[in-house]
This record gives C-alpha cells, structure tokens and sequence, in this order.
C-alpha cells in the first residue's frame, strides 16, 4: 500500500519512517512525502494511481490541506483516493468543510500512531 | 600695585568722611562742611564717584540748611547724576528730597512736588521708612506754602504715623513743628503752642540746635499772639542764645523783628525801633531784600504811631521801603506801603496826594486778588495733578498685585497642565502596554500553533526511542550487533530531533516573552526574511484562531540579497505582526463582503511578504488585495487612536506606535493604496544600521 503524506513539517518523514519501520521493513507499507499542497499534486500527476491513501495536514503555506482535498476529490483523480485531514485545529468548521469536500477521515494532532495504524488495516 | 592700594585707603578715608558728614547733618552743620568739603575735593581728586556722590549731597543739604539754595542746586544736581550713574536709589531719593526744598524755597511749588513724590516712589520701593517720613514732611509743608491746609496736614500726619514705627523722635519733631505752624496760621494759638512745645523738647534732647532755635522763635510768637507778653521776651531771648552760638543770622533776625512786634503790641515804640532796627541790619548783612522791605514798612508804621504825620523820618522809610519793594516787585508788599502812605497823606490833609495813593493801593488790591485768586486756582491745579500722580503710583501698583494674581494663576495652570501631561504620559504608556497586551493575544493562538508542532515531534521522539532501546537490547541479545548499532544510530538521530525541537519551542516562548516586555530592547544583528515568517505564521495562526472561517493564502517573496539589520528585534516584529494582521483583516473584511454577494468562489485572499534590498535600503512589504483604503481614510490612519475597526476590536494605536517604531529605527513606513484594489505597507528601513 503506497501512502502519500503532505505536510509541511518536514520531520515529519522522519517520524513516520521509525513508527512504520516495521511495516516499511516487511514492504507491507510504501511512503511517499510532499512538503505542500502544490508538491503533492505534481507528485500524484507523475505517480499515477500509486498512492491509494493520501495523509495531509490542513494548516500549510500557499495551498493548504482543504485545497489540496477539493483538487484531489473534484478534478484529477479517478477513481479517488483515500484523503485523511489531519489538523492541529480540531474544530468544527474545518471538520465540516473536510467532509464537505469528501474527505475520508479527520484526525486531530498529536497523531496517536496505534489509532492510525488500526484505521490503516481496515483500508488494506 | 602700591598706587592701587594707596587709592583704596583714600577711598576708604572718604567713605570715613561721608559716613560722619551724613551722621551729624542735623546737629552739627559746621563740622558737616568741614567734613563734606574735604570728602568732595578727595574724591575729585582720585575720581571716585560714590564718594563724590556723597560727599556733593552731604555738602548740598549744609547749604540749603543755610538758605544757600543756588549752592545746594549745584551740588545736589551732581549728587543725583552721580547716584543715577551708580543706580543707588537711596541717594537718589535723599537728592530728590533736598531738590524739592530748593525749588520750594524758589516758589517753584508745582516742581517741588513732583520731586517730593519721586522721592517718596523711590524710599517706598526700597522700603526706607525715614525717607518716607521726611518727604510726607515735605509734602506737608508744601501743601501749606499752597494754603492748602487739609493736604498739609494729611500728609504730616502720614509722616508722623511712620514715623512712630520707626522709633525716630529727631524726626518727629519736624512734622509736629509744621501742624503748629498750620494752626499758628489759622490763628489757634493755644493749640499751636502745644505742637511747637513738643518739637522743641525733642530737639532740645537731641542737640538739633537750628530746629529748636526755631521752635523757641515760634513758641514766643504764640505768646506773644496771646498778648502773655513775659512769658513771650524769656522764649525770645532763649532763641536768640541759641542762634548766637551756631552763627543762624536769619534765625536772629527773625527774632529780633518778633521782639519788636512785641513791644510794639506793648506800645514801647523805642525798644520796638531799637530791635527792628538791629534785625533790618542782619537781613542788609544776609542779602535778604524783602525782609528788609517788611521792616522798612514796620518802621514806618511805628514812626507813624509815635509822631503822627509830622515825621520826615517815617516818610523816608516808607519810600526807601517802596523803592525795594518795587525793584523786587513785591506787589502785596508794595500795596501794604501805599495803603500807609495813604493814610499818612491824608492825615496830613494833603488829599491829592492822599488820592493818589488810594487809587495806586486799589489797583494793586485787585491784581492782589486776581492774583490770590490765581494762586487758589493754580493751587488746586498742582494739587489735582499731584493728585494724578499718586493715583498713577497707586495704579501701577495695582496693576503689579493684578501682573503678580496674573502670574500665580498662570503658574498655577502650568502646574495643572504639567500634571496633566504627567498622567497623559503615564496614561499613553500604559495604553502602548495595553495595544502589546493585545497584539499578543492576537499572537497566542499562532503560538500555541507553533509550540504544538515542535512539542508534538519531542513526544514523538521520545516515544519511539523507549521503543528502540527494546529493540535494541533484543538484537543485542541475539547478537546481532550490527543491527544493534543501526538502531543506535537512529536512536542518536531521534536525540538530535528532540534538541532541535525543544530549542524551536523554546525560541517561540522566548519571542513570546519579549514581545510583551515593556521598555527597550536591545538591537542586534537580525535576519530580517527569518524575522517576517515567524511572524507571518504567526499572524495567521493567530487570525486562523479566532476566525475560524478565515482562510486566506500567503506567499513570501524574500530577497535572498537582504543583509542583517542591526534592530530591536521584537519592535520591527511587532512592526511586521501588525501590518500583517492588518492586512488579513482586510482580506477577511472584503471575502465576507463577497460572500454576502455570492462572488466568494472568484476571490481569493492573498497576502504576501516581500523583503528587498534597494538603494541602500531595506523594503518590507505588505501587500493584501483587500478593498483597499479610501482616500478620506488614507491621511489619518497613522494618527493615534484612528481605528475603521469596530469598537473594542482595535486599539487605533498599532499604525501609529508602528510609525514611531521605524521612525526610531532610522526608517520610514509608507502605505499604497487603490480603493477596492488592495494595499501594500512598505517598511523602508537603512541597510547599514548603527
């Protein structure tokens, strides 16, 4: 399973890379980072229907994570691939625009990596 | 140097000389001579001006008290320029004082006053009680010379009023001698006699010898108006002892004339001539022409009464007398003697003459009473204008109680102002605290943004490095070293990551902190594109915060050429923060406006931040395609407290405390803007800052 993450912190690959470590290791997991929301989008033009889950933070400069969600959901891809919004700011508004745009999931910082995990197996 | 000290102790030896003149003025006029002549030829000599200026007036006053008035003229003259010169108003005020006597003396009543009244300005502005005293004297016996009795005597009584404060009895005696000469003219006799009784003591206890000589002369006239002829002769003869021993010629005569008035009243028609006639030589011997007249004109009357109209002798005095009084052009003088004359024709029966006479005295009796009438007038011209003149001394110091109420009360509001400005001051700065307070609120929000993102990574780390120390003690008991030295690797590299973003939330927080400290920071080297993302993401996290519906882009255009400034780095961030947030608010403002009209999806918000490097300057800019400012707006919005936010939203102080930031930072903030096309904040700052 190929999973893109969009965010502009970039340690974020660090991160990610030791908590999937196993995953990674077993290839059970492949990951893919892109510091915004603009870089996302040329990777996923280039990389054709490789990432079937699409992690993003909302809170980015030029293109943020909603942007970025209604491009993915509205335009480009068929069929669409998964989108979680992850944010810092848990509140409503947000929360409502994600899932007016279609997003698949909102999860809330700090990330528990357990909780993912699990919501990960049930896509695969 | 020897020369020097030599005319120090000359000066030193008329200022001796001086002192001592000054001091016995009153009771010893010749040794005053003596000692004011030498005083004023050594200071002539050596060119000494003060010793000049006192030893003049000293030797002056020596002369008027001897009825030298010319003399004293002179003298006093020099005495007031030379005071003027030294602008020592005492002298000055001694000099006005004595000059009013000299032009008293000349009949120049109206100057005398006038010069009495300057002196009296001059003793009052220094506070010298006695001159104060003296001049109401002098005022008092001018008034009398004017037959204004009421005026003389309010002044003498002035006189003698302050004179009783300053504990002088010398000096009292002068104004109590003129309230007896006032009743003396009034025909009081009785009353007279006590005020004259009373001068004479004091002077008699003081040695004033000139004065009582004079007091004696007057009491024994009272007498003699009384008719108590003894008690008269023994004051007379008392007088004339005392004016024998201090050489007073004038004096002498005066009494021996009163002696002969005396026996006159008595009917001793010898005696009366026999005095009369030793007066007539004193007033020959002194130059005293009309006295002289006055005794010719006596001694015509007693002829007259001794052999009635048969007397050649009367004749011959009452022409000789006629003869002087004509050269001096004694009118009254001239009509008394025609008035005889007359009386004298016609008891002889030789009424022609007789005739001739009267007509001659008629004539003169109505330009006498023209003249008296004049006199009357022009005395109450001089007392109006005296009059004037105390009222303008009145009205200025009037007007200098008002100038110093004025002044106070000025002073007083300066006070008030200054109070005011103090607390405006305080006032201001706790506002400026406040606009911070509140800048930083706006911040708190983005700051809590920006803390969570480093502390989430320090969890993070943390966590995943308990993991692979298990990790890593299970590979190193099954051996596998190289595994076990990979994950220490990783472990090593996870530490790093928890310095780095402990450090990054401890820059936040320390940013924080300086934000809201109050006063000065310090200014230090700055790296201004670092400086405008902080705050940048601060800004709109902070906006994000509290609009949640807020979403807006922002792009940063930095010029990779723009050197560190040396600056206050939380005062231009604070510079920063607020034209960002302004301009986010405008962004805002303008998509609520558009959503209103369901034109949402063509706008976008766009705030971007550009910094370049441009003739030696710096340029931050702000730029926001919000609604732009109109041009009524434009002008005002660095002023303080202007504010287009809606009450309670905005301080109005954050442009204007904005501009003072840059300003003091050597720099300039400018504002571009189109209405309805956006706006761009230009923070132009120097790129060599000291």
């Amino acid at each position: 399973m190929k999973i893109l993450v969009v965010d502009d912190e970039k340690d974020v690959r660090l991160l990610f890379e030791q908590r999937f470590r196993k995953e990674i290791r077993n290839g059970d997991m492949v990951f893919a980072f892109a510091y915004s929301g603009e870089e996302a989008l040329s990777f996923m033009k280039d990389h054709k229907h490789e990432a079937v889950l699409i992690l993003s933070d909302i809170n980015m400069p030029g293109m943020n994570g909603l942007e970025l969600l209604r491009h993915i959901k509205e335009k480009h891809h068929e069929p669409p691939p998964t989108v979680m919004m992850i944010t810092a700011y848990g509140d409503a508004e947000n929360y409502n625009t994600a899932m007016r745009l279609g997003a698949d999931d909102f999860l809330t910082k700090p990330l528990d990596f357990s909780t993912l995990k699990e919501k990960l197996k049930t896509i695969s | 140097m020897n020369e020097n000290q030599d005319i120090a102790k000359i000066q030193e030896k008329i200022d001796d000389l001086n002192e001592e003149a000054w001091r016995v003025r009153l009771t010893d006029s010749e040794q005053t001579f003596k000692l004011a002549e030498e005083s004023v030829r050594l200071s002539r000599e050596i060119g000494y001006t003060k010793g000049l200026a006192n030893g003049c007036l000293s030797l002056g006053f020596a002369q008027l008290r001897i009825s030298k008035n010319k003399e004293a003229l002179a003298l006093l003259t020099e005495s007031l320029s030379l005071f003027e010169k030294l602008n020592e108003i005492k002298g000055q005020a001694d000099c006005y004082e004595y000059l009013a006597s000299i032009r008293r003396n000349f009949g120049e009543l109206e100057l005398s006053l006038s010069l009495s009244f300057k002196a009296l300005t001059f003793a009052r502005q220094i506070g010298y009680m006695e001159k104060q005293a003296g001049n109401n004297y002098q005022l008092g016996v001018t008034y009398k010379r004017l037959g204004n009795f009421e005026k003389a005597l309010e002044h003498l009584y002035e006189s003698l009023e302050i004179i009783k404060d300053i504990d002088n009895e010398l000096y009292r005696s002068y104004p109590t001698n003129m309230i007896g000469t006032i009743h003396l003219e009034n025909e009081e006799y009785e009353k007279a006699l006590g005020y004259f009784k009373e001068g004479q003591l004091i002077r008699h206890k003081f040695n004033d010898k000139w004065g009582e000589a004079g007091s004696l002369d007057n009491i024994g006239y009272c007498y003699l108006k009384l008719k108590r002829f003894d008690e008269a002769i023994q004051y007379f003869d008392k007088s004339l002892a005392v004016n024998q021993s201090i050489n007073d010629t004038r004096g002498h005569s005066n009494v021996l004339l009163h002696l002969a008035e005396l026996y006159y009243e008595k009917g001793d028609e010898q005696n009366a001539i026999e005095y009369a006639g030793q007066s007539l030589e004193l007033r020959k011997s002194i130059g005293d022409i009309r006295g002289v007249a006055e005794i010719l004109l006596f001694l015509g009357e007693v002829e007259t009464r001794i052999s009635g109209n048969d007397n050649e002798k009367t004749l011959a005095n009452f022409y000789e007398g006629l003869k002087i009084a004509e050269e001096i052009n004694a009118i009254d003088l001239i009509s008394r003697i025609r008035k005889q004359l007359y009386q004298y024709y016609k008891d002889k029966g030789d009424f022609q003459e007789a005739l001739k006479q009267f007509e001659s005295y008629n004539e003169l009796e109505k330009v006498l009473n023209k003249n008296a009438l004049t006199q009357k007038i022009v005395s109450l011209e001089i007392t109006n204008k005296a009059e004037e003149a105390k009222r303008e001394m009145m009205a200025t110091q009037l007007k200098n109680e008002e100038l110093n109420k004025l002044n106070k009360e000025i002073n007083e509001q300066k006070t008030k102002i200054e109070e005011t400005l103090t607390q405006l001051k305080a006032t201001q700065s706790q506002l400026i605290q406040s606009e911070k307070m509140a800048s930083l609120g706006e911040l708190t929000a983005g700051i809590a943004h920006e803390i969570q993102n480093p502390l989430n990574f320090v969890n993070n780390f943390s966590d995943l490095s308990n993991e692979l120390i298990q990790e890593m003690k299970q590979e190193l008991q099954k051996g596998n070293t190289g595994e076990a030295i990979a994950i220490a690797d990783d472990l090593g590299q996870n530490l790093e990551k928890i310095l780095h973003h402990g450090k990054r939330a401890d820059g936040i927080i320390k940013g924080m902190l300086q934000h809201s400290r109050s006063g000065s920071g310090q200014r230090e080297p700055t790296d201004i594109n670092v400086l405008c993302d902080e705050y940048l993401k601060l800004a709109y996290h902070g906006f994000r915060a509290k609009d949640k519906s807020f979403n807006a882009k922002f792009e940063t255009a930095f010029g990779e050429n723009v050197p560190k400034l040396n600056l206050v780095p939380q005062e231009i961030g604070r510079v920063v923060l607020n034209l960002i947030n302004n301009a986010f608010y405008a962004v805002n403002e303008r998509q609520k406006a558009e959503r209103l009209t369901q034109n949402a999806e063509g706008y976008e918000p766009t705030v971007i931040v550009s910094t370049k490097k441009e003739d030696g300057k710096v340029i931050i800019s702000v730029k926001d395609n919000g609604n732009g400012i109109p041009a009524s707006v434009k002008e005002k919005v660095f002023q303080p407290f202007f504010t287009t936010k809606p009450t309670g939203e905005g301080t109005g102080l954050g442009l204007s405390l904005s501009y003072d930031i840059v300003k003091a930072h050597g720099g300039e903030l400018k504002v571009e803007t189109k209405e309805g096309g956006g706006t761009v904040f230009f923070i132009l700052l120097p790129a060599h800052q000291h």
